[in-house]
């Protein structure tokens, strides 16, 4: 099946707001649902205008079935990039390894020295898939989250993507 | 021993000049996120929101009519709605005098009143008497992010700190 990755556009829209409105999405990128779909064209509107905002989608068979965006950190901080992804979790399979690959691309074409993701820690799935790219383990946010009402440890992983001196 | 006429309040318009002057002195500026000179035009845009926008709490800290230091938590949405992000500053010459902790402890009860159930922060590894100041206060450190900063001419790690308030489940949950 032919796996497609490209910049977001306007028209993914109401696909990306489904994927955020399903109860348990594979990602990081996780709300409080219902989530209008108001929300989700103010969200596209705002990365529009933020030149540290890099979203991406995954299509499969022409239909968005997962989104990704990488956001580069100001002052000192600038050499890193953040991730957040969600996937509909019918197409993990096919879609989550191409959309990280994909997010990754983005991190070494802007330049960044670090890629930083933040995963629930019952997220196994995308525990095993962060440290497949050569993400390792660097922090544990305590009851950092509140998800299915109960708190949950956040844990950051880390992938040097350019060698410093 | 804490500074006398210390006050702690919420911020206010008329405190940016004095925080402006804060942020860009070298010692300060060497510990803080944005890359210095900040010019008063990005300072007023980065402060200006703590005031306008009510994701944020900034208090600051006052001695005989001049602000020394300020504290702003910047609350979190969505799964992270109970969560929290602390930066903190003092004025040089008001260092290792307990300004920076009553500051925290002030803004530590605001976060208490409105169900907050944790604080984050992150420091640079290096800065050993923030560090000591949070972990007196009772912040735990949760990791280090490697070359997490850049400061100082070389890529520092950066260590994430929590502070939990209640672990007790959210009421209107």
């Amino acid at each position: 099946m032919k796996v497609k990755t490209r910049c977001m556009m306007k028209k993914d829209l109401e696909d990306i707001n489904k994927i955020q409105n399903l109860r348990y999405p594979f990602g990081n990128d996780l709300y409080i649902i219902p989530r209008p779909y108001e929300r989700t064209v103010k969200d596209y509107e705002k990365q529009a205008m933020d030149e540290h905002a890099f979203p991406l989608v995954v299509e499969l068979k022409g239909k968005v079935v997962g989104y990704s965006t990488v956001y580069v950190w100001r002052g000192r901080s600038r050499h890193m990039g953040f991730i957040s992804l969600s996937i509909d979790p019918k197409h993990v399979k096919l879609a989550a390894k191409p959309l990280l690959q994909a997010t990754i691309e983005v991190g070494k074409r802007l330049n960044l020295v670090k890629l930083f993701i933040e995963i629930l820690d019952e997220s196994d799935e995308l525990q095993r898939l962060a440290e497949d790219f050569g993400f390792k383990s660097e922090t544990r946010r305590r009851k950092a989250a509140f998800f299915k009402r109960r708190f949950v440890d956040c844990i950051g992983m880390g992938l040097m993507i350019k060698e410093v001196p | 021993m804490i500074p006398k006429g210390l006050i702690i309040r919420p911020m206010r318009k008329n405190d940016l000049p004095d925080l402006h002057e804060i942020v860009n002195m070298p010692e300060v500026a060497d510990v803080l996120g944005p890359i210095p000179p900040l010019t008063y035009e990005k300072f007023e845009k980065w402060h200006g929101s703590y005031i306008e926008e009510p994701k944020h709490i900034a208090l600051v800290a006052e001695i005989e009519k001049k602000v020394v230091g300020l504290v702003a938590l910047s609350l979190e949405e969505e799964i992270y709605r109970y969560d929290s992000w602390l930066s903190i500053y003092v004025h040089k010459d008001f260092w290792h005098k307990g300004v920076g902790t009553q500051l925290m402890q002030a803004v530590i009860n605001d976060a208490r009143d409105i169900g907050l159930k944790r604080i984050s922060l992150g420091v640079y590894a290096g800065n050993e008497a923030a560090i000591r100041m949070y972990k007196k206060i009772g912040f735990k450190s949760e990791g280090y992010s490697k070359y997490g900063i850049y400061t100082l001419g070389r890529y520092m790690d950066t260590i994430l700190m929590g502070l939990l308030l209640d672990e007790d489940l959210p009421k209107e949950e």
